[in-house]
């Protein structure tokens, strides 16, 4: 879906384009040298080829309220607070995901033809097979989407139950009866075989070479675990460290045999004959890379008549902490399958969110449908996007809304013109502001019913539709003109002001309609995307906390007397992408 | 109904020849159940077999040409049977004919135009299967896949994923297997039979 101008995106502080820069950045050549200043004065630049990684939605931003600040996925890092299978939704213990490996043990198959799930199925026994095995039921593994099963390599289970257990027996008396068919000199060490073969060989390796001998074997400092204790006791170097400094290693020999795994060509399907084979098949009962790596049983699987049922693999639920302060910022609930959170700090619920849109007189709005992107089902009943005429003034209103419980002042502040090369004017008309405080989402409902008459024509329904969609309902705004160092409207947590954007022409990249812009390198016509008129936009945001007595922990504690109000102070970069300027 | 095959023999007589007389429209078997809220639309006939289910709001479209629907098949909600194209094989003789097999389900939202569906096929949900297709016995159209137009599949054959076509081997090996769907197409149907009452009547001319 193309996107829908206009849109804001946050700047998270992690970003050297963003946080004054350190020293090595100097050295780097695709930072622009000019643009190195002191912090607060330089000026975020959207069209930086390096923006587009610091500058995010604040859906995806989450807040950090020990450190104060914004993260990004950059500056947090996850951590696997559980296992599960996907299927079963049971719940792996790390042990056994390392003993056993990813994989669900218990009765979930995934189809190896199409990937889908596959269902244990009973087959009722026929009469006519005869007598002993006549009536008995056996069961098959089925996928519902493809109808592979696993008849389709022979597989029938006993029971319906433990069929990990059953595919693993089945298996291996597969393989060892085509083992033994097989001429005893080409026989084909089997994955499996292989695999355990290496796994006691490196192991005997590695005890070879670690563990000479224990000179004392019969001291109290016999332990390797008690010689490092006392060892750190009396300071120096780690038991460990000076064992290895002491010895020379040895080195490790690789496995030379198929008893030690090791694993060489053979002969034992010819080329021609597999060639052949694919020549009578087609390329549609060939496996595919997918379905060869869906398994380590479907390794050496060359046809899909091969293919064995693989186990599921488990997934992971993460929990996301702070880089700087390892605190938790989202630690999901520790119970399989439930979606809720214990801990997640959203960005939305703390930074004040900033919104623009068209400025449009009232006549414009009234009876057009709306034009908020976000009320359209279909793609096609979107509006063409309209492009900004360079040179005419537009005018847009800014909206800040507020999260937080209680009142913010907030200044804004943008250069004068945009940085990147196409050089737009801006102007915010009420650069500073005061936004008021969030509730409950009944207390709007209370407040518009209660003062309706003086707030707007139609509390209710109505206003707050008016609200959502952008469309200025009331009729007092008819003839109302933005006027400067004026706010445009105000609700109960938001402010609106009013911003001119005069935009700069795309064509001319060193034209510009101020003079004493400080001049980049303009290589050329504009690159890629910087027809797109973004302005960047410091937001400062402050505001006092209650510090109630006890509930000051921390270092709060010391900058704060008890009772006293906590100033706290947030300052931002929002990039607001206004449109693409007409050519 | 009545003005719809007054209509018909207006316009389309010469168009279908296969219809005898006006009064053998549509051919219901007795013991067809046809849901009250089904739709039946078209004037070329549509001919509907023993112990066939059609689900409410299934569509059955003979307006291009006649719809023929075997034995024990399942029409499920919002599913439409008949092709919109008048098209044929052998160009005009058979236009717009869809001629469904014994045993076929045909799952909610899929499209079927193709000109002779196999016994036993499956259509699964949302598929669609383009106007002169030939599908063959116990084929089955996966989830939301697409048979294209013309397009001739052997029997046994599966369409899943993006388009993969592959050969269900083991139904075509074992009888057994073949008899277990067939037999749960048939309990399905008594299940279903217990739950939605007939609403033929409209369509036997009573």
């Amino acid at each position: 879906m193309a996107i829908q101008y206009p849109f804001t995106s946050y700047a998270c502080p992690c970003s050297d384009l963003t946080s004054p820069p350190p020293s090595t950045v100097n050295r780097r050549t695709s930072f622009h040298p000019s643009a190195i200043q002191l912090d607060e004065d330089q000026t975020f630049n959207p069209h930086s080829p390096r923006a587009n990684h610091a500058l995010y939605p604040l859906d995806h931003l989450l807040y950090c309220d020990e450190c104060d600040a914004l993260r990004c996925p950059r500056c947090w890092t996850e951590e696997v607070l559980y296992w599960y299978c996907p299927m079963c939704l049971f719940e792996v213990p790390s042990s056994a995901v390392k003993g056993d490996g990813n994989r669900c043990s218990r009765s979930c198959y995934t189809c190896p033809s199409c990937t889908s799930q596959l269902a244990v199925t009973q087959i009722t026994g026929r009469k006519e097979d005869g007598d002993a095995t006549a009536d008995r039921d056996t069961y098959i593994l089925q996928c519902p989407y493809c109808d592979w099963s696993s008849l389709e390599i022979d597989l029938q289970f006993d029971r319906p139950t433990k069929i990990t257990e059953q595919i693993s027996r089945l298996r291996k008396a597969r393989t060892t009866a085509e083992q033994e068919k097989a001429a005893p000199d080409a026989k084909p060490l089997l994955h499996e075989d292989a695999f355990a073969n290496l796994t006691t060989f490196y192991k005997e390796q590695l005890s070879d070479t670690t563990d000479p001998q224990n000179p004392y074997s019969n001291s109290p400092y016999s332990s390797p675990a008690n010689l490092a204790r006392i060892m750190s006791l009396y300071g120096g170097l780690p038991y460990n460290a000076l064992k290895k400094s002491k010895e020379k290693p040895q080195p490790m020999r690789e496995a030379l045999q198929p008893s030690e795994g090791l694993r060489t060509y053979t002969d034992a399907d010819s080329d021609a004959n597999i060639i052949q084979q694919m020549q009578t098949l087609g390329w549609d009962r060939t496996t595919s890379a997918h379905q060869r790596n869906s398994a380590p049983t479907n390794d050496d699987a060359r046809f899909t008549d091969q293919l064995w049922p693989a186990a599921a693999p488990l997934c992971t639920r993460r929990g996301k902490r702070c880089k700087a302060c390892r605190q938790f910022l989202t630690r999901p609930e520790g119970k399989v399958g439930s979606m809720k959170y214990r801990i997640r700090l959203l960005a939305v619920n703390h930074i004040p969110r900033l919104s623009i849109r068209p400025f449009l007189p009232q006549q414009q709005t009234t009876g057009a449908p709306t034009t908020n992107p976000a009320f359209h089902l279909r793609a096609e009943e979107l509006p063409t996007p309209e492009l900004l005429q360079p040179y005419q003034t537009k005018q847009y209103i800014l909206t800040v809304r507020n999260p937080l419980f209680e009142s913010v002042h907030i200044s804004l502040a943008t250069p004068a013109t945009t940085p990147g090369k196409v050089a737009s004017r801006v102007t915010i008309l009420c650069p500073t502001f005061t936004v008021g405080p969030a509730g409950e989402l009944w207390d709007d409902a209370l407040a518009s019913t209660s003062n309706s008459s003086t707030t707007s024509g139609d509390g209710g329904r109505s206003a707050a539709m008016a609200s959502l969609t952008g469309s200025m309902a009331e009729s007092s705004m008819a003839d109302r003109q933005p006027e400067a160092g004026k706010i445009w409207t105000k609700t109960r947590n938001s402010t609106s002001v009013v911003m001119e954007i005069v935009p700069g022409s795309v064509g001319v990249g060193t034209t510009r309609i101020v003079s004493g812009a400080e001049e980049h390198d303009d290589t050329g016509g504009a690159g890629e995307d910087e027809d797109v008129l973004e302005v960047p936009v410091y937001v400062r945001a402050e505001w006092e906390v209650e510090v109630k007595l006890g509930e000051s922990t921390g270092k709060r504690k010391f900058d704060a007397d008890p009772g006293a109000p906590l100033r706290k102070e947030l300052g931002y970069w929002v990039v607001l992408s206004v449109g693409r300027i007409a050519s | 109904m009545a003005t719809k095959s007054k209509r018909r023999l207006s316009n389309t007589t010469t168009t279908a020849p296969n219809l005898s007389a006006p009064s053998a429209n549509c051919k219901l078997h007795s013991t067809a159940i046809i849901a009250d809220k089904a739709q039946l639309t078209g004037a070329h006939g549509i001919e509907i077999g023993e112990g066939t289910f059609v689900h409410p709001y299934a569509r059955i479209d003979a307006e291009f040409g006649r719809v023929v629907i075997g034995r024990g098949c399942i029409v499920s909600e919002k599913a439409v049977v008949g092709s919109r194209v008048s098209r044929g094989v052998d160009g005009g003789e058979d236009e717009g004919v869809v001629v469904i097999g014994d045993g076929v389900g045909i799952e909610a939202g899929a499209s079927v135009a193709a000109i002779r569906v196999g016994e036993h096929c499956m259509i699964e949900v949302n598929a669609r299967v383009g106007a002169g297709a030939v599908l063959g016995r116990w084929c089955r159209v996966g989830a939301c896949c697409v048979v294209a137009e013309g397009e001739v599949l052997e029997d046994f054959t599966v369409v899943f994923g993006d388009g993969r076509r592959r050969i269900d081997a083991v139904a075509k090996g074992r009888e057994d297997v073949r008899d277990a769907r067939a037999k749960a197409r048939e309990m399905e149907i008594e299940v279903l039979r217990t739950l939605v009452a007939d609403g033929s009547m409209r369509w036997r001319g009573g």
